[in-house]
């Protein structure tokens, strides 16, 4: 097998890895496309009915300051004691910090 | 008598057989136990990598000779006959599939293209090892260190480059452990302080029955369009329908605790005890430790440069730096991402973004070797 071979081969290569990993993109939209069918309600959002915040979360969930998707709003807070509180909810409630939605941390005292 | 029987213990001591190249290949073994101690170099698997160097370089143990003569064989002839027959890189994705949530790549399913990406790196290498004229199967095997996947690398290996097992097992081990130190400067060439910046929007809930489907379907996806593919995929999803069912608990527990341990243990042993002096101590290891970095800048490449696309199409919602973490090292290519986002945005938590990528790494290092193996094997 010569170089020219080789690159043919590298290059046929690389597209059936693509090839196979994009017919598993569409593999997952069409599952979430039926799980969603399948119970609307449960897809729409299950992180938010399973979260039980601790009390230093609950005054911010009670009284929503303006958020948006994806950014968490600190508000009198800073940084380290943000991530030091969503840790203590991942913990306490058991629910996994991929599956929980902060929309923003408040101070109350 | 006494100056006799001294004699002959000093003859059929491990002394009187040793040479050069034997201490060459011990001092070359205590190199990596202090990697693996002293730096934490990958230390789960190089230590017994480089114990088992040390102790197959010891002279006149038969620990890897085969049943010959009416002697029964030595102790890590028989362990590595798991390495030969495919059985413990394969057992090694059951308990990577045990622990790893699927979850951020089924919520942004187009982290798979980024994962696809940065096998970039396995398609160069083999081009240029080809061009330093290694034969196919030994440019595949030595390409697969891009993959950045220690059991798929061994895997490939033994089918295709038995050979070269040791250097290629080493050099891919030792690169995944350099990965904070090589992938840092390639994210910053290619990419731009706004790009790094970026702020990615929280990534959607994944339910249960996504997460219990997702190994199905992949499993049957992969495995029909590359049978090849079926021992590694076939056994990283079993393991993720363990942990997922939440019907297996004990099973999914073992998979990614004591099953994983012992089969890491025998892998490593056995690997190193292949790196005999006269495999190890040539000219073709070096080239393969150089085309492994090479191998490994250019999947990094890739996935950076695929994750800039995106972040071009979706308008600046992705950050092209969880690119980088489509080599398969799971999880320190994802935290390297964190850490360079962080590094231009402290506000930039990029971690579970990246986590995508990394995990769709293993699926994309394996189709790579089961193309591999199907084209060459």
């Amino acid at each position: 097998m010569d170089i020219i071979n080789s690159l043919f081969t590298s290059l046929f290569g690389i597209s059936v890895v693509f090839a196979v990993l994009a017919s598993l993109i569409l593999l997952i939209y069409g599952q979430t496309l039926v799980m969603k069918k399948m119970h609307p309600a449960k897809a729409a959002d299950p992180a938010e009915t399973k979260m039980a915040p601790s009390p230093a979360a609950t005054a911010p969930v009670a009284a929503p300051a303006p958020a948006y998707p994806g950014k968490l709003e600190l508000i009198g807070t800073d940084e380290k004691t943000a991530a030091m509180i969503m840790a203590i909810v991942c913990d306490e409630s058991g629910i996994p910090a991929n599956e929980l939605i902060f929309k923003s941390i408040r101070e109350i005292a | 008598m006494l100056i006799d029987t001294l004699g002959k213990l000093w003859g059929d001591s491990g002394f009187a057989a040793l040479d050069v190249r034997h201490s060459i290949m011990i001092v070359v073994a205590l190199v990596l136990i202090y990697l693996a101690i002293v730096k934490k170099f990958e230390p789960l698997l190089l230590l017994p990598i480089a114990f088992g160097m040390l102790l197959a370089n010891l002279p006149i143990t038969g620990l890897m000779d085969g049943p010959a003569d009416g002697s029964p064989g030595g102790l890590l002839y028989y362990l590595y006959q798991g390495v030969k027959l495919g059985i413990y890189p394969s057992l090694i994705f059951l308990g990577i599939g045990a622990m790893t949530d699927f979850g951020p790549l089924i919520a942004r399913p187009s982290s798979l293209l980024l994962g696809a990406a940065a096998q970039f790196g396995i398609y160069v290498a083999f081009t240029v090892a080809r061009m330093l004229g290694f034969t196919v199967q030994e440019a595949a095997s030595i390409g697969i260190i891009g993959g950045a996947d220690g059991p798929t690398a061994i895997f490939l290996t033994t089918r295709l480059a038995p050979e070269l097992l040791p250097a290629i097992a080493i050099a891919a081990y030792s690169y995944m452990a350099l990965i904070p130190l090589i992938q840092p400067p390639i994210m910053r060439a290619l990419t731009t302080e706004k790009e790094r910046q970026t702020v990615m929007s929280q990534l959607r809930p994944v339910t249960k029955t996504e997460k219990i489907v997702f190994p199905i379907i992949v499993t049957i996806v992969s495995v029909l369009l590359l049978p090849s593919v079926a021992p590694l995929i076939g056994m990283l999803m079993l393991g993720n329908l363990f942990r997922e069912s939440g019907v297996v608990d004990r099973i999914s527990q073992t998979a990614q605790n004591e099953l994983i341990n012992i089969v890491t243990i025998f892998l490593g042993v056995t690997v190193g005890a292949t790196a005999n002096a006269d495999r190890f101590l040539q000219l073709e290891t070096l080239k393969i430790i150089a085309l492994g970095l090479f191998a490994f800048i250019f999947s990094t490449i890739g996935g950076t440069l695929i994750g800039k696309l995106m972040y071009v199409v979706t308008g600046g919602k992705v950050n092209p730096l969880i690119g980088s973490a489509g080599v398969s090292a799971v999880p320190m290519a994802a935290r390297v991402s964190q850490v360079e986002g962080q590094r231009a945005n402290p506000k930039n938590y990029l971690l579970m973004h990246a986590m995508g990528p990394n995990v769709a790494g293993v699926i994309g290092s394996a189709v790579a070797a089961g193309f591999l193996l199907a084209m060459f094997g």
